[in-house]
């Protein structure tokens, strides 16, 4: 968040504080045996903050100067033109190069991307379908026991009862047997 | 000394790696999206209209009546709002029983140059309310727009009002005329000129742009800050795996659409449009004053991304009878994945939704 003038102040005079005046005389008396090193620690964490919050601020204040948007007005397209020339003058030789050592292009490989998307939608779409016809049928098998439950589909009898002539016809006879 | 500088070092070699990996995946032509971190909530995709992937939450317990659509931001990976347990957007809500379906918008590729506002407003978005209608059984839904997914989603529900039940602007960046922020200053210079360039040179706009302007916002924490930060708190138990979940979210940066872009920068910030009642989305004239259902604006008080003075407006500018700013003490991120956001903010979403849904009256807080 924006930082007021005289915060950007007390913060500038608690980092040259910090590093001329506590920091050196914390240090001395842990170097002594006199002080703890905690208040090494807690002095350069003090210094640190401040010099963040200090260095934060410059940057937002070079952010508002009008002079940097200018900079950045002026600068901005000349960069991007010379991008966009150096873009196409490696598209032209390299594209060559990539046909010469059998690598595909960006185009290529965009295509078969996107016939490989349509193969999938395709996959996608016949899946639904699947399922949507496999739920009909479910539907209807269990429509068809509800309605006969005990006997056969009448669909159907013609079918069982030529098994059922099959079976008789297979069984040997008694005469056949010998009796 | 010794240990700061040890430590330093491996935190800078690893977030020097983190920055080319997300460099690596913001070049790619076809975003790799399958080396986003595992799901902290289990989800279904279950449909996919344009650029958006629409994955389905269920809800725990019994469901509330109206499904909720949380719109996400183009930028970046949507997995900020399912970050880790206790801190997820999705799990608190669906643990409140809410049924969240959320926007995984597909990066887009050279061949989406195309796409503006138009495109993902009124076909993808609009395509998707209606599936998830269909698919729930309901005549709409709770809307939740964070950050620019609130800008497409304050958009969406003033064409389409009779289509939402409910809706929450979470961080919104709408009225572009406050400069609070001090990079705002330099939108100023991001002329029709350059924006057209940028396009014409790239096509979309590149990811690591978008990165470069995050970082640019508060260049000392993104460099030596969060470094140092991560140091003094190596004691505190999780925030290390926190630190390093959050700094792969802040490195998954996504390209913007060419067009998208160009509309963001020229009819958004620099002319405002939207909140002078300007802006034209396809053929129609977008006014908020057509969001006419109940709306709370989520604002977060140390917002440094979007600044508060830029989401208040929202307040003034729709139809609503019934409206409520809540300002709730976080930043940007903080207000999806702060552990006080979840124990506070989030129940308190919940309570208001399910208040509006179920009785269907109207009571302010």
């Amino acid at each position: 968040m924006t930082t007021t003038p005289q915060r950007q102040i007390n913060d500038l005079l608690t980092l040259t504080r910090s590093v001329f005046v506590d920091l050196p005389l914390a240090g001395i008396q842990w170097g002594w045996g006199i002080g703890p090193e905690e208040a090494v620690t807690k002095t350069a964490w003090k210094g640190y903050d401040a010099g963040v919050r200090l260095a934060t601020a410059a940057i937002d204040n070079l952010y508002r100067l009008p002079l940097t948007a200018e900079v950045l007005t002026r600068v901005a397209p000349v960069l991007l033109r010379w991008q966009r020339i150096n873009n196409a003058a490696a598209g032209a030789v390299f594209t060559g190069l990539w046909q010469t050592v059998g690598l595909p292009t960006t185009a290529e490989a965009r295509a078969l991307r996107e016939a490989v998307a349509c193969l999938a939608a395709e996959v996608r779409l016949q899946r639904q379908e699947n399922e949507a016809l496999i739920g009909l049928t479910t539907r209807l098998m269990q429509a068809l026991d509800a309605q006969t439950p005990v006997t056969p589909p009448s669909l159907f009898n013609g079918f069982v009862l030529n098994e059922q002539v099959l079976q008789l016809k297979t069984k040997p006879t008694a005469h056949e047997k010998g009796n | 000394m010794r240990d700061l500088i040890h430590h330093l070092s491996d935190y800078w070699l690893e977030g020097t790696i983190r920055a080319y990996d997300g460099l690596r995946r913001g070049w790619s032509e076809v975003f790799p999206v399958q080396e986003d971190p595992p799901p902290t909530t289990p989800f279904e995709v279950v449909a996919e209209h344009g650029k958006l992937r629409l994955r389905y939450y269920r809800a725990q317990g019994n469901p509330q009546p109206t499904p909720l659509l949380l719109v996400y931001a183009l930028i970046k990976r949507p997995f900020i709002l399912d970050f880790q347990p206790e801190r997820s957007v999705v799990e608190t809500l669906t643990r409140q029983g809410f049924t969240v379906y959320l926007t995984d918008w597909i990066p887009p590729t050279s061949a989406d140059t195309w796409r503006g506002f138009d495109a993902y407003v009124n076909n993808d978005l609009a395509q998707t309310v209606q599936f998830i209608c269909k698919r729930e059984g309901a005549d709409q839904v709770s809307l939740l727009g964070y950050c620019l997914g609130g800008l497409l989603g304050s958009i969406y529900t003033a064409l389409y009002p009779d289509t939402v039940k409910q809706y929450i602007a979470l961080a919104l960046p709408l009225d572009m005329s406050v400069r609070d922020i001090p990079i705002s200053t330099l939108v100023d210079a991001l002329t029709p000129e350059t924006t057209a360039l940028i396009t014409k040179t790239y096509g979309n706009c590149p990811a690591w742009l978008i990165h470069a302007d995050f970082t640019a916002m508060a260049p000392v924490h993104h460099t030596v800050g969060k470094y140092i930060d991560l140091y003094r708190q190596k004691a505190r138990e999780g925030y290390r795996e926190t630190f390093d979940l959050f700094e792969r979210w802040m490195h998954s940066d996504v390209p913007l659409a060419g067009r998208l872009f160009q509309e963001l920068s020229d009819d958004i910030f620099r002319h405002n449009r939207l909140v002078l009642g300007q802006l034209h989305v396809g053929e129609r004239l977008v006014d908020l004053r057509y969001i006419r259902c109940p709306v709370l604006n989520i604002i977060g008080e140390y917002d440094d991304v979007v600044h508060p003075n830029s989401s208040l407006p929202l307040f003034d500018l729709v139809g609503s009878q019934e409206k409520q700013n809540l300002v709730f003490s976080a930043g940007h991120m903080g207000l999806a994945v702060s552990s006080a956001a979840h124990k506070k903010l989030w129940p308190q979403v919940g309570r208001w939704l399910k208040e509006r849904d179920n009785t269907g009256t109207q009571q302010l807080h």
